[in-house]
């Protein structure tokens, strides 16, 4: 396989079967998949549709009924490309008992990271995925869910990894954190790193990926480049800043005359999220941390 | 010397055999891994487990323990000081050990069944952790939870039983200024005020002990019992093949049966006479329904011999009723060695073949009579009839002694407490106790522990009769016999008593015993006497045994880790309590899984059709070949014994832990490997 492509798959299978070795569940078929390093990735499918399936084969979690995979050139699964990356889970599977710095620093003694560069690290990472001092001292149990993804986040990129998988990323996230995150993955595709995401969060996936494919029950449905996917190609849009009424009736006469039917002018619209942030951002001025740092 | 001896002793075990092919079969699986192994990543992963297990409060059940042990400490009821002591230190080491294996086993059996279950694991397994790591991080990790409350036990152990005994030995302190102490005990007391109740010494102990009627002539083979003391026994190898008569395999086993040949001095001390003398025994009450007032016993006039034939364990196959029809064999009163002959019949012969070992007993009958045998006492005679003549069955080769056959053993009666020494006035047996390449420590005064058990006829107590044991010493070396010791023992208390280093030098000295109080039996053990030959500190003794238990808890981790990695956490609890008991409960059912239990089985239920018989028998042989097969495979875990040495104040030996630290090696590391191919082919989402 080239080792140019961060992820490659060739008919990827997953079947899962009972006791006795029965077929019961055919949860992935027949999966041919390029990821190209330094893109940002999306995975996208309706539940049960195999998504969390074919991360947890990219991971060496579950083992493949046919077919293979690999993540940056080595066997998916492979304990040594794993140096290469970071995963977040789509729930916070990390230990309840310890604290939020306990945690980054064991998961980086699994990186053999030293202690120094450890204890540099550590808070940096804590900083960019916005845990105040009081809660990196508290322990996991006692986390909300937004503080557990950011610490989840936190220990997927504590070894600077090459690949980051992210499940459900901007689960449990109110609209600042999910800003926040879409920031952040975008920052991570500016340092050239690949991003995967599976999300069923649309809006979320159209803002940062690249490119997407859409699973369904096991097989992939579509793939390609989302503003080339989005496009719809027999509507013309133009914008233009300051018409005036009058300007705008003489623009849909105008268009009536070259044949257009029905023409529609309108203002167009932001979105939800991005009023959110608007107001709320007005409203605290600018004590909100932002993901993008360049040094994560 | 130790490492190659134990090698040499391993390579015959069908367990060193399977653990081979685990961990050939484990390197196979990942030696990519093996080679890729990270200490920093195994220690990261055992911290995470160390500190779960902190902060989930396990240490809390430690205060409990400890009030358990004070509580049961106070209620006990002791026969003297020491045993208090001794009693203490068994209830601490028996918590410590108890509270660290139940803690251990549940948090080990349950800790990755968990992890995968709320997937944690995904974030350690995605990490560049192998499965080996993850493995041994956990194990690692329990192992220092157990460390840490046997730490803390330990701590608490030694400063109670240092409280307990300052305490005791202060009163002891009390009463003998006051002089409130009877003369018996008085010995015992000044022993302990003046050497302490916490106590590590080390005890040599004799390589053999025997009860005769004289004591043993220097060059001389020959050695005497009284009638009615005790009896002699030799051990025979014995197979279905070697009682099988040449020329005669159709007939089966000894066809013309058995003659019991024995080699026989006799020296009477009453003249025989032509009736016998008829006794009224002591009123026997038996039970209830079965009080016999007034029963008589008739003695034979005459000196005669009985024969038996015990198992390898010493117990009773056949008696003396199914030897020479019951009839005692009547010897003549006079000097000279006297051929005895007592014939064991073809179907009582059966019974014995498919014994390994069997061992011969002859007892004397006539209690003013003193038998004799010579190191070739016994042999055993497989008659044919055609030609009529005999094969001869000699005792084995003695492996203490090559190329000399066992030497006959003269054995007490069994009594309660060990075997017991008759006492009396005249014509009483002594006990001697053979010290061999013995220690004796550099001080001038050489101290001694006698602990005996008495039995009396009467009612009488200690005080009122005390029994009366004389002591000398006879040194293999110079040939010196020391003056007579006379000890006032108490029934089942350590007596304490100094004798000189001259009558010990060289190390080879018997020690020559009799009891010289009437009517009173003093029970005796192996371990009944003893030479103090060194000392160590308590708290040094007590960390050794504490070590023994954590090696032991380590191999439970192993175990639980290891069915953990494929049952879910109940069955993984149960398969490890199966794991470190099987071996002890297959030993504890003993004949039952021996060989030849079929056909006993077959036998007793009274099959009369040779093909369900066979199949019974079949099925049951094969069911205890299999439970003894299993059994070579499972951990010993008596070989954890942590306790014993420290309760009766001895020191703990260093092959205690290399022999702990064996089993945990032999079993732990195959365990160990066998649960890495285990998890590194477990699907951890599923």
């Amino acid at each position: 396989m080239a080792s140019s492509e961060a992820v490659e798959t060739r008919n990827l299978t997953k079947i899962y079967r009972d006791f006795w070795g029965r077929d019961k569940v055919r949860a992935l078929d027949d999966l041919n998949l390029t990821i190209h390093r330094g893109e940002v990735f999306g995975l996208l499918g309706p539940n049960g549709s195999g998504k969390s399936t074919t991360i947890k084969l990219l991971l060496g979690l579950i083992f493949a009924s046919r077919g293979s995979a690999s993540v940056l050139g080595a066997p998916a699964g492979s304990t040594q490309i794993n140096e290469k990356i970071g995963f977040l889970p789509e729930e916070s599977y990390l230990y309840r008992f310890l604290n939020g710095e306990e945690i980054l620093k064991f998961y980086g003694r699994l990186f053999k990271i030293p202690r120094k560069e450890l204890n540099r690290r550590v808070p940096e990472l804590l900083d960019i995925v916005g845990l105040d001092a009081k809660a990196r001292k508290r322990k996991l149990r006692e986390y909300s869910k937004g503080m557990a993804r950011r610490i989840g986040l936190a220990q997927a990129l504590i070894n600077n990894p090459e690949i980051i998988l992210l499940d459900e990323p901007t689960t449990g996230l109110d609209p600042i954190g999910t800003r926040e995150m879409k920031d952040l993955i975008i920052s991570l595709k500016e340092q050239g790193k690949t991003v995967l995401l599976c999300s069923h969060l649309l809006a979320d996936v159209q803002d940062v990926c690249d490119r997407i494919t859409i699973l369904f029950r096991g097989k992939m449905q579509t793939i390609g480049q989302v503003k080339d996917l989005l496009q719809v190609k027999d509507i013309t849009q133009i914008q233009a800043r300051g018409l005036t009424p009058p300007q705008i009736i003489e623009l849909k006469q105008y268009l009536t005359t070259m044949g257009i039917a029905e023409p529609t002018v309108t203002h167009p619209t932001t979105t939800l999220e991005d009023l959110f942030v608007r107001i709320v951002r007005d409203n605290t001025g600018n004590g909100q941390t932002s993901y993008t740092s360049s040094d994560t | 010397m130790l490492f190659l001896a134990t090698i040499s002793d391993l390579i015959y075990q069908p367990a060193v055999w399977l653990a081979a092919i685990a961990i050939i079969l484990a390197l196979g699986f990942g030696i990519a891994d093996f080679l890729r192994f990270s200490f920093t990543r195994s220690w990261a992963i055992s911290g995470v487990c160390f500190d779960e297990s902190i902060r989930r409060r396990v240490l809390w059940i430690i205060p409990l323990a400890i009030i358990g042990v004070i509580i049961v400490s106070q209620l006990q009821k002791p026969i003297d000081e020491a045993d208090a002591i001794r009693q203490t230190t068994k209830f601490c080491l028996f918590a410590t050990g108890l509270l660290v294996t139940l803690t251990v086993i549940i948090l080990a059996c349950t800790n990755l069944p968990r992890e995968i279950e709320n997937r944690v694991i995904y974030t350690v397994v995605t990490k560049p952790t192998t499965r080996f790591e993850i493995v041994l991080g956990k194990i690692m990790g329990f192992a220092r939870v157990s460390a840490t409350i046997l730490l803390i036990m330990g701590l608490f152990s030694w400063g109670y039983l240092s409280l307990r005994a300052w305490n005791l030995r202060r009163d002891i302190g009390e009463r003998l200024a006051a002089n409130a102490v009877d003369n018996i005990s008085r010995p015992s007391l000044e022993h302990y005020k003046q050497f302490g109740l916490l106590t590590s010494k080390r005890l040599e102990s004799p390589v053999n002990y025997a009860f005769y009627s004289r004591p043993p002539a220097k060059g001389s083979s020959v050695h005497w019992m009284w009638g009615g003391d005790g009896d002699v026994i030799v051990p025979f190898d014995i197979s279905p093949e070697a009682l099988t008569v040449p020329g005669e395999e159709a007939a089966g086993i000894a066809p013309n049966g058995l003659i019991i040949h024995a080699r026989v001095l006799v020296d009477a001390k009453a003249p025989p006479t032509s009736t016998p003398t008829t006794k009224v025994a002591k009123t026997a009450f038996i039970s209830p329904l079965l009080v016999q007032p007034n029963s008589t016993t008739t003695e034979p006039a005459i000196p005669a011999v009985s024969f038996s034939i015990l198992d390898q364990f010493q117990n009773l196959v056949l008696g003396a009723d199914k030897i020479n029809n019951g009839k005692p064999v009547t010897l003549r009163n006079s000097p000279g060695v006297q051929d005895v002959y007592a014939f064991i019949p073809a179907s009582n012969a059966a019974l014995i073949a498919s014994k390994r070992r069997i061992f011969i007993s002859m007892s004397g009958g006539l209690k003013a009579a003193e038998t004799g045998v010579d190191d070739h006492a016994f042999e055993i005679l497989l008659p044919s009839k055609a030609p009529p003549k005999a094969t001869v069955i000699s005792p084995p080769d003695d492996p203490q002694n090559p190329g000399h056959p066992f030497a006959p053993i003269f054995r007490g009666r069994q009594g309660t407490y060990g075997q017991q020494l008759r006492g009396g006035t005249t014509n009483v047996p002594f006990a001697v106790f053979a010290f061999r390449g013995t220690s004796a420590g550099n001080s001038e005064d050489i101290p001694v522990e006698l602990r005996v058990g008495v039995e009396r006829t009467g009612i009488d107590s200690d005080e009122e009769s005390p029994t009366k044991l004389e002591l000398s010493i006879l040194n293999q070396t110079t040939g010196a016999q020391s003056a007579p010791i006379i000890i006032l023992p108490e029934n089942g208390r350590t007596s304490y008593f100094n004798v000189p280093r001259a009558d010990v030098q060289g190390g080879n000295f018997d020690v020559l015993m009799r009891c010289l109080t009437d009517e009173q039996w003093v029970g005796l053990k192996s371990d009944s006497l003893s030479i103090v030959s060194g000392q160590e500190p308590f708290a040094w003794n007590l960390l050794k045994s504490l070590v023994v238990i954590w090696l032991m808890s380590v191999l439970v981790v192993i175990i639980a880790i290891f069915s953990s990695t494929f049952l879910s956490w109940p069955i993984a609890l149960v398969l490890t309590v199966v794991i470190l008991l099987g071996h002890w409960g297959v030993q504890e059912l003993g004949d039952s899984t021996a060989p030849g239990v079929g056909n006993m089985v077959a036998n007793d239920l009274g099959f009369r059709d040779p093909a369900k018989a066979k199949v019974v028998s079949s099925s049951v042989e094969a069911l205890s070949t299999m439970l003894r097969n299993v059994s070579d495979v499972l951990p010993d875990i008596g070989q954890y014994s942590a306790s014993d040495e420290i309760e009766r104040g001895m020191i703990v030996p260093m092959e205690r832990l290399w022999e702990a630290l064996k089993v945990t090696g032999l079993f732990g590391i195959p365990m160990i490997a066998l649960a890495y191919v285990f998890l590194k082919n477990k699907e951890v989402a599923p």
